[in-house]
């Protein structure tokens, strides 16, 4: 009943004005009148990378002489809120530099001799390259760490000098650029780092800068004795694992820093992409940190436990309580075992390792590999799976003389479908069948004799299909990134590359990851 | 239009409510807290300034009212827990606020009991009491305001203590039984205290959730666990001032209120 009421009397006073006598002026005059045409109803660009071109038709009812008449606006508003002025001349052209997002963009032509304007708008949808694609992390052309990426959002294109531009001062030593595949818009959860050795970033997920306070120490709560501006992230698990971005773990998180320390996460507890202690420890000498070795087991598909290598007793240790668990555990050997966990006995000690999708022994989720050294030069291979508070030993294999250079070799990349590790010795690629008592050996003189910097197995596109990347370098024709393909007859060891799948003039490649969106 | 017709006269004008209220909109109060337990420890003493409004016209002179210490209402002892403040003070010209400027002290006896000062309006040549009986607009904020509906605005208590209260942030609870529950128990000064030094944090990072975020209490409630853990272990458990374990995070015994480990 009110509101009738109150639409009553808005009504009446709406009529009110009527009553009065109009002594009003009638004596117009015309003034120069403005048509907007040639806007399209919407505009789409790419961040950091196009310049948007807009050129409308524009009429007026007077003929004017004087350009300074005229003032142009290009506005960019969201929702309600004006943001910028991208340009103010009758034509707009506007190198992209804002944030990816859906805008409109308003025209406002302002004569200035009679003060009244006139407006189009469109819309303006910013796109971005950084969205999907392969980010590869290596040093640039003037010896600092630098971020190519071959961005695969539409057309596969590639985008260089990411990190250059990014807003960070120059950095030495690349690592790896790592998206830890929160598909999170909330930046507490969703981060994408890059890493190297004189300090490590993460970057704003569409537009990639950065500044030198986004660092790890302001995303940890710990009271271990630990300088939180120094600690500098090398690794983070766990990977992504598919095309889609997803990961083996919806909460639980590990990051690694350039001391050895591995701080754990569980997002779900700490609302967020949060660390907390330290883990790389044994609860009966809780306050000494243990250095550990640059690597985290686990098994890529559903990583529920992380398994690490103790550097200072040279054993093999678990964390497998996510959430709760302050320290790591000893593991069992047991007489009989393919291979101890604890290597005070067999003398053993760590090379390299990697997690692959081998499934070998049922290992669902994927076996880890090691690569273990004695003190006479013996290499063996570990295979384990890491999976939870009771992690299986798969099998242990010697690496046979016949492996070519061995002992030399600088680069690994364990197969997750076949029996087969490659490696590099110098410039030169190598694969070893470690398949017991059909060991082989095989040499690919065909890649050339261009230095190579990576060798990786795509274990995050497409594990099925298990690509082999492998990134050289020359100095005219820079960093070259290849895709190939393992061969499928057990007999032997060949790679096929892939066509299109070759693109040059890149950063010299450390690493590279794929990144699925956000 | 017709003028103001009354009394010239003085009140205590002291407003207070949340922070997300407007200021304008807080109630009058008939007292002030003082709590220097959300001070920094450095902060020894504070000046703080009680507002007095007049009724009637302002005008373009100074004018002085009068206000004394109310023995009734006083707890505290001038030059310990607040330095004598003289009892005149000026409504500016132009004006219809005046303050009344007091330091007030952070003593030891604080920590146990709060101190009150109460000041009291005097009638002088130029202002009579204004409201002895003051009444908020019945039900204005009541239930998100807390109003003080009726009280004798030319009164005023200052309460000064440093008394530790539960904090805004505090992931404990207490169950039937008065038994310690959640990731830190029952608040106590002593477990706050323990906190503070353990994890390098201030009473006010308890404040709210921006400072208290979820893995800092993450990280306290492992810790702190750990810690009571050790040091039961190591045979000088952590006791409340009533003789039970300090209980947080995942430690395994229960802890009652009132109630000695033994």
């Amino acid at each position: 009943m009110k509101k009738i009421s109150i639409l009553t009397l808005t009504a009446l006073a709406g009529f009110l004005p009527a009553c009065y006598k109009d002594k009003g002026n009638y004596d117009y005059t015309p003034i120069n009148e403005i048509t907007i045409s040639g806007l399209a109803k919407s505009y789409s660009a790419i961040y950091g990378k196009d310049i948007l071109h807009i050129e409308p038709a524009i009429k007026l009812t007077e003929n004017i002489t004087d350009p300074s008449r005229l003032s142009y606006y290009w506005i960019l508003v969201k929702g309600t809120t004006r943001l910028d002025t991208l340009g103010t001349s009758p034509v707009l052209d506007y190198p992209v530099d804002i944030a990816p997002d859906t805008y409109v963009l308003n025209l406002r032509i302002v004569d200035n001799a009679t003060g009244v304007a006139w407006k189009a708008g469109t819309n303006l949808s910013i796109g971005t390259l950084y969205g999907t694609g392969l980010m590869l992390m290596g040093t640039g052309e003037n010896g600092n760490a630098e971020v190519d990426m071959i961005s695969m959002v539409s057309d596969t294109q590639v985008v260089r000098h990411i990190l250059s531009t990014s807003g960070l001062p120059a950095l030495q030593g690349p690592v790896t650029i790592v998206h830890n595949g929160d598909k999170s818009t909330n930046d507490n959860y969703g981060r994408l780092w890059a890493m190297t050795q004189s300090g490590s970033y993460f970057l704003d997920r569409k537009t990639m800068k950065s500044t030198t306070a986004k660092k790890f120490g302001t995303i940890i709560a710990i009271n271990d004795n630990l300088d939180k501006e120094t600690l500098t992230p090398m690794l983070y698990a766990p990977q992504i694992r598919d095309r889609a971005g997803n990961t083996g773990n919806t909460y639980a998180r590990a990051m690694m820093t350039s001391d050895g320390n591995i701080f754990p996460s569980h997002t779900f507890l700490t609302a967020g992409d949060f660390y907390t202690n330290p883990i790389n420890r044994v609860e009966n000498n809780f306050d000494h940190l243990i250095k550990t070795a640059p690597y985290l087991f686990y098994p890529i598909a559903n990583m529920g436990a992380v398994i690490w290598y103790d550097t200072e007793k040279q054993r093999f240790l678990n964390y497998a309580s996510f959430g709760f668990g302050l320290f790591s555990t000893l593991m069992n050997d047991i007489a009989g075992d393919p291979f101890p966990w604890d290597q005070a006995g067999a003398g053993r000690t760590l090379v390299y390792g990697e997690n692959t999708r081998n499934t070998d022994g049922g290992s669902t989720n994927g076996n880890s590999f090691a690569i273990m050294k004695d003190g006479s030069n013996n290499y063996f291979l570990y295979k384990f799976y890491a999976n939870g508070a009771t992690p299986l030993k798969r099998d242990m294999y010697t690496v046979l003389p016949i492996a070519a250079g061995f002992a030399n070799a600088d680069k690994f990349a364990f197969s997750s479908r076949r029996s087969v590790l490659f490696y590099t010795v110098g410039n030169t690629l190598h694969a070893y069948d470690y398949n017991k008592g059909f060991e082989k050996s095989y040499t690919f003189p065909e890649l050339g004799s261009d230095e190579i910097t990576m060798i990786k197995f795509d274990t995050q596109i497409d594990y099925t299909t298990n690509a082999l990347y492998i990134a050289t370098y020359n100095p005219s024709t820079k960093g070259r990134l290849r895709r190939y393909m393992l061969g499928t007859d057990p007999n032997t060891v060949t790679i096929t590359p892939v066509e299109r799948a070759d693109w040059d003039g890149l950063v010299k490649i450390k690493d590279m990851n794929w990144r699925a969106l956000n | 239009m017709m003028g103001y017709e009354g009394m010239e006269g003085v009140y205590f004008g002291v407003r207070s409510g949340p922070s997300y209220a407007a200021p304008v909109s807080w109630p009058y109060r008939p007292y002030t807290d003082v709590e220097f337990v959300k001070q920094p420890q450095e902060i020894q003493e504070m000046e703080i300034r009680i507002a007095v409004n007049i009724t009637g016209p302002m005008k373009d002179y100074d004018r002085p009212f009068k206000v004394i210490v109310n023995p009734d209402s006083t707890t505290a002892e001038a030059g310990v827990h607040y330095l004598p403040f003289g009892d005149s003070f000026i409504i500016p010209a132009n004006s219809i606020t005046g303050y009344i400027p007091i330091t007030v002290k952070r003593t030891p006896d604080m920590l146990t009991t709060n101190k009150k000062l109460g000041l009291k309006l005097v009638p002088n040549e130029y202002f009579g009491l204004a409201f002895p009986e003051w009444k908020a607009i019945p039900g204005l904020g009541e239930s998100s305001l807390g109003n003080d509906t009726a009280f004798d605005a030319s009164l005023h208590t200052i309460n000064i203590n440093d008394l530790m209260v539960q904090p805004a942030v505090w992931r404990g609870s207490i169950q039937a039984g008065n038994r310690e529950a959640g990731s830190w128990g029952a608040f106590t000064r002593k477990k706050m205290e323990l906190m503070c030094s353990l994890f390098n944090l201030k009473y006010e990072d308890f404040a709210s959730e921006t400072t208290m975020t979820a893995v800092l209490v993450s990280l306290i409630t492992a810790e702190m666990g750990r810690y009571l853990i050790n040091q039961f272990n190591a045979g000088t458990p952590v006791l409340e001032d009533d003789g039970r374990l300090m209980f947080a995070g995942s430690v395994p015994w229960t802890s009652y209120i009132g109630v000695p480990y033994k």
